[in-house]
């Protein structure tokens, strides 16, 4: 039997702001994770689970402990034109989702704003993307799992018949069990193309009256926030899915090649250049003027549409690669807020005026509509979410982790909640007040994993598991 | 007295000749240093000398074979346990045998390869690894002016130096982007035991001490460096790496 031998690896989590060297072993099919699983069980060992690596914090990370990356389990088992209905493995990528099912007419119903996350990964952390209010989380649209259990078992989970273990299963932060495949409903599209509107409003408080308006007919809405701007205002985006026949070469638009992001940005600059361009504005005054620039170019062209295809518009991140360069060397921090509809206005002005006056400004703020949903350990309520991109120093370091404290106590006043496929700075305190289920969670994970060999720096640092003894 | 750029460090190869004398004066500027070497009696007896000196340093030892790369991890752990996170790593273990000019003796280049070459990978990689993760720290290497060219005298001596070159240049590259200084230092004539035999030239040699100063001052650059030590040596090698092979197996060099 040939086994992939652990290697050593420095992991960091996406938002380069977290740290750890970990043994990491790559599984390359469902049967290897099992025995991964019961060499694990035999010597002791805890593990933690690592797709893409895309959550921004400490969720992929396990320091000085053994990692088991997903992505080799990378085949797609089977697609039905007819249907809709995907079965894939876990470290399959939502860009092969929809290179595998656009030129049929199907987009995944879920994406984040980037294509390199894996499904096993969007399913622990049961992600959301821009139309999350009418479509909800990425685990409403899966139909089955098919799960490693730490005790060696492999259980098939279905959503319709064992809801309970399914809805702790997603948004479980791997710490019940190892997804190896999943099968999954995509949408049905009637053209690769995206009916959008460009809407610049000069407040937050304008801001959430238009995502209000637009909700009951928008597919997807995201608006971007000049955190500079002592309103807050912003540009928000409403995309609709083009209705049936209202595209008039829908083979044409559905095509792959129709879909990949241009190597030219506005047509003239090279996509390669960018990161350097923005080195230019890496500081709070480079950013503002940029935040600043980007209100203007859309105040002056008011409200307009246009036709964009989906990649485009779904996968920002991926548009502009290295612009995590901009914050060098340190990283950044996504501070995600959900905030309950009524009291968001309030407690995102409140932050806001917590970052300008401690002198901590986020570089960049997206603004979200959510709906509440019945998974176990869901980030998701009826509201409202900011993410706020902070860049991390040394020298701001402490400063930042209290003001993410400071805000908590805001967040949490209000029954908001956090999201740790972002998060690197929340208390286990902090969790126990935004988690209501967090008991019965545990009590699953007791049942699923007695000896608590799932872990991850994220566990750890919430107290839901223990740090790892020295290597 | 100097201000230390670094609060704890390893030193690789501190019972004698360059890396003693660094360990000696990091300890002075109130480092805290392991010394890591594989003859326990002559290790004791340097850390005692360094002991007496420091201002208010610590200096701890740790006997160990560099040929033995699987029990650095182990070490590393230990020293940060007892004097807290390291952020200097300088690797100066190394050893020249004298090897006749016929002489072809596979054992004897194998343990050079070992100690020079093998040794370097085994510290460098944990450095490398632990220094990226904290997103901090130097990491300097002792090579030489042997490794630039292929000289008749010591075969693979000059070629463990020439692929710690290698090494430590590919280290700076992966790291420059990860907060880690990596220093490439080539001493020309020092003085130590290692050259004791080899009647260098006088007015060409200096000092273990001096070298120390200059390594140190060096590596104290943010810039990750490859220099000559002392400097001069820079136009030296410039011209000996120059010279075409052909000339260059008729000269006495």
């Amino acid at each position: 039997m040939t086994r992939t031998a652990p290697e050593r690896h420095v992991l960091s989590g996406w938002g380069e702001s977290h740290h750890g060297f970990a043994r990491v072993q790559r599984p390359r099919s469902a049967d290897e994770v099992g025995r991964a699983l019961a060499d694990a069980a035999r010597e002791g060992r805890r593990v933690c689970l690592r797709g893409a690596g895309r959550s921004y914090g400490d969720a992929s990370v396990f320091s000085r402990g053994d990692v088991l990356d997903m992505t080799a389990l990378d085949r797609v088992r089977s697609f039905d034109p007819a249907t809709g209905t995907i079965v894939v493995e876990a470290g399959v990528t939502i860009e092969t989702l929809w290179r595998t099912s656009l030129p049929h007419g199907y987009w995944p119903a879920v994406v984040p704003g980037t294509m390199r996350p894996t499904v096993g990964g969007a399913i622990a952390m049961n992600i959301h993307g821009k139309n999350h209010f009418k479509s909800g989380g990425f685990g409403e649209h899966v139909e089955v799992l098919e799960v490693a259990l730490p005790g060696g078992e492999m259980r098939i989970v279905h959503a319709a018949t064992d809801p309970g273990l399914f809805r702790a299963i997603v948004g479980g932060l791997g710490l019940l069990g190892v997804v190896t495949a999943a099968r999954l409903r995509l949408k049905r599209v009637h053209s690769g193309l995206l009916d959008v509107t460009a809407v610049p409003v000069a407040s937050l408080a304008g801001l959430i009256a238009e995502f209000e308006r637009r909700a009951p007919d928008a597919d997807y809405l995201v608006g971007w926030v000049d955190c500079f701007d002592r309103d807050g205002r912003a540009v928000l985006h409403d995309a609709r899915y083009l209705p049936a026949n209202a595209d008039p070469l829908p083979e044409e638009s559905l095509r792959l090649t129709a879909q990949d992001l241009p190597a030219k940005i506005l047509g003239v600059v090279p996509r390669g250049v960018v990161p350097a361009a923005l080195g230019l504005f890496a500081s709070p005054r480079g950013m503002s003027v940029l935040n600043r620039g980007k209100y203007r170019t859309s105040s002056l062209r008011g409200t307009h549409s246009f036709r964009q295809p989906h990649v485009q518009f779904a996968f920002l991140l991926d548009y502009i690669p290295g612009w995590k360069r901009i914050y060098d060397p340190g990283g950044l921090i996504q501070y995600q807020s959900f905030v309950p509809r009524d009291a968001a206005l309030r407690v995102h002005t409140e932050l806001l005026a917590m970052c300008r006056s401690r002198g901590i400004v986020p570089w960049l703020g997206v603004y979200k509509k959510h709906r509440s949903c019945p998974f176990l350990m869901t980030h998701a309520l009826d509201g409202y979410s900011f993410a706020m991109d902070f860049p991390v120093t040394a020298q701001n370091r402490e400063r930042l982790w209290a003001l993410c404290h400071d805000m908590d106590e805001v967040v949490l006043a209000a029954g908001g909640r956090f999201y740790f496929a972002k998060d690197l700075t929340a208390t286990p305190g902090a969790l126990r007040r935004a988690y209501p289920n967090l008991d019965a969670f545990l009590a699953i994970r007791r049942e699923l994993d007695p000896a608590g060999m799932l872990t991850s720096d994220l566990a750890i640092r919430l107290g839901i598991t223990q740090a790892a003894a020295a290597v | 007295m100097a201000v230390a750029t670094w609060k704890t460090a390893i030193v690789v190869g501190a019972s004698s000749g360059m890396g003693e004398a660094v360990a000696r004066r990091l300890a002075a500027e109130g480092c805290r240093v392991a010394l890591v070497a594989r003859r326990a009696d002559e290790l004791a007896a340097v850390a005692e000398s360094i002991g007496k000196a420091t201002v208010d340093g610590r200096v701890v030892v740790r006997t160990h074979d560099v040929a033995d790369g699987a029990a650095v991890p182990a070490i590393w752990d230990s020293v940060e346990r007892e004097l807290g996170a390291v952020d200097l790593l300088v690797f100066a273990a190394g050893i020249m045998p004298a090897v006749g000019e016929s002489e072809y003796s596979f054992e004897k280049d194998r343990a050079i390869l070992e100690v020079n070459l093998i040794g370097a990978v085994a510290w460098l990689d944990e450095a490398a690894l632990r220094m990226e993760t904290a997103r901090r720290g130097t990491i300097v290497g002792i090579s030489s002016v042997a490794g630039d060219r292929g000289r008749r005298g010591s075969p693979a001596y000059a070629t463990s130096k020439a692929a710690m070159n290698c090494l430590l240049e590919a280290l700076r590259n992966r790291l420059a982007r990860r907060g880690v200084t990596v220093c490439t230092i080539r001493p020309g004539y020092v003085d130590t035991p290692m050259t004791k035999d080899l009647h260098l030239p006088a007015r060409m040699t200096i000092s273990a001490a001096l070298a120390a100063q200059l390594i140190l001052s060096a590596a104290r650059k943010k810039r990750g460096v490859d220099v000559y030590v002392p400097g001069r040596w820079a136009f030296i090698m410039f011209v000996i790496r120059n010279i075409p092979s052909f000339v260059f197996r008729r000269l006495s060099i």
